[in-house]
C-alpha cells in the first residue's frame, strides 16, 4: 500500500493504493467517479480518457500511484454550476454521440485538443482523436461538434 | 419544435455527455460482489474435471459455482436451448467462450485472480474449424441434432430453364469474413436478491427474452425475476443473446448477495456471438437488355458454436439473395453450419449485408456483359410497387427504391471512380413470426407522462423517437415526458431487432396515444395521474418464404449508395440515398446512416475477427481494424420519404438498411478505379483500405 495525495476535480484526495491499482479504477471505484468509462483496458479505445495536469491520457494506462501529486480532472469536473461545457453543450448538440458510452473519453480528448491550441482545422481534429473510437456516429458529427466547441471557446478568451 | 420531423436532441444526451448516466458497470448496490468467469482453454475438449479448491481457498472469495449449482435448465438460447450457460464436467466444450466456473468476490481483482485457478482437466479434441470440414464425412457431430443447424430455401420459377436461355451468364464465388460488433461497452450485469427473486439490471437488447430465459435457468416463474433495462453501450445486434446476466445471478443466488460481472475486452471478443462469415455461389442470367432473368445461389454459412440466431440470419440471407431487384425465377439455398467457432449470430445487416455484396458484385458482371453501366442495370431490375421481391412478395404501397437510384444517378455517373449498389432490408422478423408492440403512457401527480415501452435505446435513438411521437400527438414538451423500459410492466415485444423498434413501438405509442387524448377531451392531465393508457399493435399476417402468396415481410427500407474515390483510389466521399418512409427526427436518422456507413466501409476495407484453429487472434480493439476518425469520407445523406403504409407517420426502419449496400458499393469503386474485381471481404489490400486504416499500411510495410 501507498500513501497517494490526487486532486481530482478540484478536490484534495489522500489515499493508500496499492502498487498495482490503475487510475481508471481509483477513479471509478475509490472515488465513486464513474462517468469514466472502460471500454477496453488495453488502451485501444479511449472511452477512459481524463486530463492529468493538462494533458489527455488514458488512464486505463497509468497507475494510480504514478499520478501521485496531479491534477485530474474528469468528465465529471467539467460543467460550472450544472451548465454543460461548451464541448458537452457542442456534442449534444451536434448529436455527437448516440450510445454515449464513447463520450466521456472523446470529450476530455476534445478538450484537451482545443486547450492545446491543436483543434485547428477538420484534419487536426480527425488526427487528434485517432486514439479514441467510437463505433456508432462515424464520426462526423463528433467533428463538427468539436469545431463549434472550438470555435465558442476561441470566442469566449 | 419537438414534434415528428423534428430535429430533436437525443433523450439524455445531456445526461451522457455529462457523464451522469449510470452504464451497468456503474453501478453499485449495498453489499455488493463482483463476479469473474473462467473460460475454456480449448475450442473443443472434454471437460473431465473442475477443481474449485484452490480458487474458492483465496483471500476475499466468496463463492465458486458451476454447473452443478444451476437449479434451473442449463441450455439456453433466443430460438434454439443449445447452449450450456456453464458447461458440466463429462460435456464437451464447443468454442473458447464457453464458460467453466464463476466466481464471486469482494474486489474485481481477487474475482479474476480466482477464476484463474479453478483448475480445469481436459481431454483435448480436435475443433472443427470451417462449415465445409463440419460436412465432411466423417466429422464429429457437435450438436445432438448433427452439424447443419438449417437449410432455408427459396424457390420460384424454373431457374434452370431461365439460365440456359439466358443472353448474359454470370457464375461468381464470393466470401465474406467474421466480424466483431466491437460495441464499445462490454458485457454488464448485476443481479439483486430481492425478496422472492431477483432483480438484474442489464444492457441486453430484450429485457423480456433476457427475463424468459433467466427464470428458466434459475428455475424461477418468470415473474419473480425482474430485468431493468438500464443504458446500453452499443450493440448492433452483439447483445440479442444472453451474456454474463446468468452468471451474476447464479452467483447471487449462492451467496445472497448482489453480484456485478462485467467482462473485459478480450473476453467480450471471445465470447458473443459474432457476424457470420458467409461462402456465396451465385449464377445469375439476363436478357439482351440487362434484365435479370433467374438467381440461382449456394449460401454456407458458419454459425459456430451455438444456434443463437443462426438459423434466422441464413433465412434472411435466402430471402435477400436476390437483392433489391425484380428476379422471376429464383433457386436459392443458404445452410446454417455449427463449427466450433464464436457463435454467430445477429449483427446490423443479419445476412442481407452479405448477400448483398453478392448479388451486387454479379449485377456489376452482368452489366459489363449487357454493355450498360452500374446505374442503367440497377434502373431496369429495381422494384417498384406491384413486383415481387426474390421470395415473391408483391410489393403494395412505400417502395421508393426508384427515387433513391434517381438521387444518386448524376452523382454516380460525373466521379471518375465510383461504385454503386443499391439495398433492401426487412423491417420487421417476419417470416410468419408473430411481431408486437406495446406501449404505456401514464401521468404522473407532477404533471409529467412516463411513457413505458419495450425496446433497447442502444444509440439507435428508439427513447428519443417514441418520445417524439408521445410529444406529437399530446402537444406536451418533451422534457415533461419520463422513458423507462422495465419488465415490471408487461410490455413483452422479444428482442429489439430487425430494424423494427421504431414501427412496432411507434404505432403502439400512437395507439396509447390516441386513448390518453380520448381521456383529455373530458379531463386535464393532472386529474389523470396514475392512470395507466395502453397501445397494442399486432402484426400477425406475415407468412413464411414458402407460402403460396408470401408475406415475408411488414415492410421494407430501400437505398442506393455510391462510394467515390479520389485518384489514387482513397474513399473520397459516399453519397447515401435511403427511403426511410418518413424521417422522424431526420438528425437522428443521418446519425444512422453515418454510423452504418462506418461500419460498412469497414466490412468491406479492414474489419475482420481473425481465428486460427478456432482461436480468436484479433483480441484488442485495435487489432480488428476499425475505419478511425481520418479514415472516413465524406458522407452525404439523401432522405427519401415514401410512405409506408403500415408505419408511423409513414416510416420505416433505418438503423440496418445503412450498410447493406456499402460494401458492394466499395467493390464497384475500386473496380472502376484499377479492374480488378474483388470477391472476398475484406478488400484490406485494395488503395482504399490501406489509405483508411494506418494500422493496415503498418502491417503490410512489415510483411
Ligand atoms: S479503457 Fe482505456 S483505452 Fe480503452
Ligand atoms: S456513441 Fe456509441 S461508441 Fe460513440
Amino acid at each position: 500500500m501507498r500513501q497517494v495525495a490526487l486532486t481530482v476535480n478540484g478536490m484534495r484526495h489522500e489515499l493508500e493504493l496499492e502498487p498495482r491499482e490503475l487510475l481508471v479504477y481509483v477513479l471509478r471505484d475509490r472515488l465513486k467517479l464513474t462517468g469514466t468509462n472502460v471500454g477496453c483496458d488495453t488502451s485501444s479505445c479511449g472511452a477512459c480518457t481524463v486530463l492529468v495536469d493538462g494533458e489527455s491520457v488514458k488512464s486505463c494506462t497509468v497507475l494510480g500511484v504514478q499520478a501521485d501529486g496531479a491534477e485530474i480532472t474528469t468528465i465529471e469536473g467539467l460543467a460550472a454550476n450544472g451548465s454543460l461545457h461548451p464541448v458537452q453543450q457542442a456534442f449534444h448538440d451536434h448529436h455527437a454521440l448516440q450510445c454515449g458510452y464513447c463520450t466521456p473519453g472523446m470529450v476530455m480528448a476534445a478538450v484537451s485538443l482545443i486547450e492545446h491550441g491543436e483543434a485547428t482545422s477538420e484534419a487536426a481534429i480527425r488526427e487528434g482523436l485517432e486514439g479514441n473510437l467510437c463505433r456508432c456516429t462515424g464520426y462526423h458529427n463528433i467533428v463538427a461538434a468539436v469545431q463549434d466547441a472550438a470555435g465558442a471557446m476561441g470566442r469566449a478568451r | 419544435m419537438t414534434g415528428i420531423g423534428a430535429r430533436a436532441p437525443r433523450y439524455e444526451g445531456a445526461e451522457l455527455a455529462l457523464g451522469d448516466r449510470p452504464f451497468v458497470a456503474d453501478l453499485v448496490e449495498p453489499g455488493m460482489l463482483q463476479g469473474a468467469l473462467r473460460f475454456s482453454d480449448h475450442p473443443r475438449a472434454r471437460v473431465l474435471a473442475i477443481d474449485t479448491a484452490a480458487a474458492g481457498a483465496c483471500p476475499g472469495v466468496v463463492a465458486v459455482v458451476t454447473a452443478a449449482d444451476v437449479p434451473g435448465e442449463r441450455l439456453q438460447g433466443p430460438l434454439t436451448r443449445d447452449r450450456p450457460q456453464l458447461v458440466a464436467v463429462g460435456e464437451t466444450t464447443a468454442y473458447v467462450g464457453d464458460v467453466l466456473a464463476a466466481v464471486a468476490a469482494e474486489s474485481r481483482a481477487a474475482a479474476r485472480e480466482a477464476a484463474a485457478l479453478v483448475r480445469v482437466e481436459y481431454e483435448v479434441l480436435e475443433p472443427v474449424a470451417d462449415p465445409f470440414e463440419a460436412t465432411a464425412a466423417g466429422a464429429p457431430e457437435l450438436h445432438p441434432g448433427g452439424n447443419v443447424l438449417s437449410v432455408s430455401r427459396v424457390h420460384r420459377g424454373d431457374a434452370d430453364r431461365a439460365l440456359a436461355g439466358a443472353a448474359h451468364l454470370v457464375h461468381e464465388r464470393f466470401r465474406t469474413q467474421t466480424i466483431e460488433h466491437a460495441f464499445l461497452e462490454p458485457e454488464a450485469a448485476l443481479a439483486v436478491p430481492v425478496d422472492d427473486g431477483f432483480r438484474v439490471f442489464s444492457q441486453g437488447q430484450g429485457a423480456w427474452e433476457d427475463r424468459r430465459q433467466l427464470a428458466s435457468f434459475l428455475g424461477l416463474p418468470a415473474g419473480r425475476v425482474r430485468v431493468t433495462q438500464v443504458a446500453t453501450g452499443g450493440a448492433f445486434g452483439g447483445k440479442e443473446d444472453l451474456s454474463v446476466q446468468p452468471h451474476a445471478a447464479l452467483l447471487a443466488l449462492v451467496t445472497g448477495r448482489p453480484v456485478l460481472v462485467v467482462l473485459g475486452r478480450r473476453e467480450s471478443i471471445r465470447f458473443h456471438p459474432k457476424r457470420h462469415p458467409l461462402w456465396l455461389d451465385y449464377t445469375a442470367g439476363c436478357d439482351e437488355e440487362g434484365r435479370l432473368v433467374a438467381v440461382r445461389a449456394r449460401i454456407v454459412g458458419d454459425t459456430g458454436a451455438y444456434a443463437s440466431v443462426g438459423d434466422k440470419v441464413l433465412e434472411r440471407a435466402a430471402g435477400h439473395a436476390c437483392g433489391a431487384y425484380r428476379v422471376p425465377n429464383v433457386d436459392v439455398e443458404a445452410r446454417a453450419v455449427y463449427t466450433n467457432n464464436p457463435p454467430c449470430g445477429a449483427m446490423r445487416g443479419f445476412g442481407v449485408s452479405q448477400a448483398n455484396f453478392a448479388v451486387e458484385g454479379v449485377l456489376d458482371r452482368l452489366a459489363e456483359k449487357a454493355g450498360i453501366d452500374g446505374w442503367e442495370i440497377r434502373w431496369r431490375n429495381a422494384l417498384r410497387v406491384g413486383d415481387r421481391t426474390g421470395t415473391g412478395q408483391k410489393l403494395g404501397q412505400g417502395v421508393g427504391l426508384e427515387e433513391t437510384l434517381l438521387a444518386v444517378r448524376d452523382a454516380y455517373r460525373e466521379a471518375r471512380h465510383a461504385g454503386i449498389a443499391c439495398g433492401i432490408k426487412n423491417t420487421g422478423i417476419g417470416n410468419g413470426v408473430v411481431e408486437e408492440g406495446h406501449a404505456v403512457l401514464r401521468p404522473e401527480a407532477d404533471g409529467t407522462v412516463t411513457l413505458l415501452h419495450s425496446w433497447t435505446e442502444m444509440g439507435q435513438g428508439v427513447h428519443t423517437v417514441l418520445r417524439q411521437i408521445a410529444c406529437e400527438e399530446l402537444g406536451v414538451a418533451p422534457d415533461r415526458i419520463r422513458v423507462a423500459v422495465d419488465t415490471e410492466r408487461e410490455l413483452d415485444t422479444g428482442i429489439t431487432t430487425a430494424s423494427r423498434a421504431t414501427v412496432l413501438g411507434g404505432n403502439a405509442v400512437l395507439d396509447a396515444a390516441r386513448r390518453l387524448r380520448e381521456a383529455l377531451g373530458v379531463a386535464p392531465l393532472e386529474s389523470l395521474a396514475g392512470q395507466e393508457f395502453r397501445g397494442d399493435v399486432v402484426v400477425d399476417w406475415t407468412t413464411a418464404n414458402d407460402a403460396d402468396e408470401p408475406v415475408t415481410h411488414l415492410a421494407y427500407a430501400w437505398a442506393t449508395q455510391v462510394v467515390v474515390l479520389d485518384g489514387e483510389g482513397r474513399l473520397e466521399k459516399v453519397i447515401a440515398a435511403h427511403d426511410v418512409g418518413r424521417a422522424l427526427n431526420p438528425t437522428l436518422v443521418e446519425g444512422q446512416i453515418e454510423g452504418g456507413i462506418h461500419m460498412g466501409l469497414g466490412q468491406a476495407l479492414s474489419e475482420e475477427l481473425v481465428l486460427e484453429r478456432c482461436v480468436p487472434v484479433t483480441e484488442t480493439l485495435k487489432s480488428l481494424h476499425l475505419i478511425p476518425p481520418t479514415g472516413m469520407p465524406e458522407v452525404e445523406c439523401i432522405l427519401v420519404e415514401v410512405p409506408q403504409p403500415e408505419g408511423p407517420y409513414g416510416a420505416k426502419g433505418v438503423g440496418e438498411a445503412s450498410l447493406v449496400p456499402t460494401a458492394a458499393a466499395a467493390a464497384a469503386a475500386l473496380h472502376a478505379f484499377d479492374g480488378v474485381r474483388r470477391t472476398e471481404l475484406p478488400m484490406k489490400d485494395a488503395p482504399a483500405a490501406l489509405a483508411a486504416v494506418p494500422h493496415l499500411r503498418r502491417a503490410k510495410e512489415r510483411t
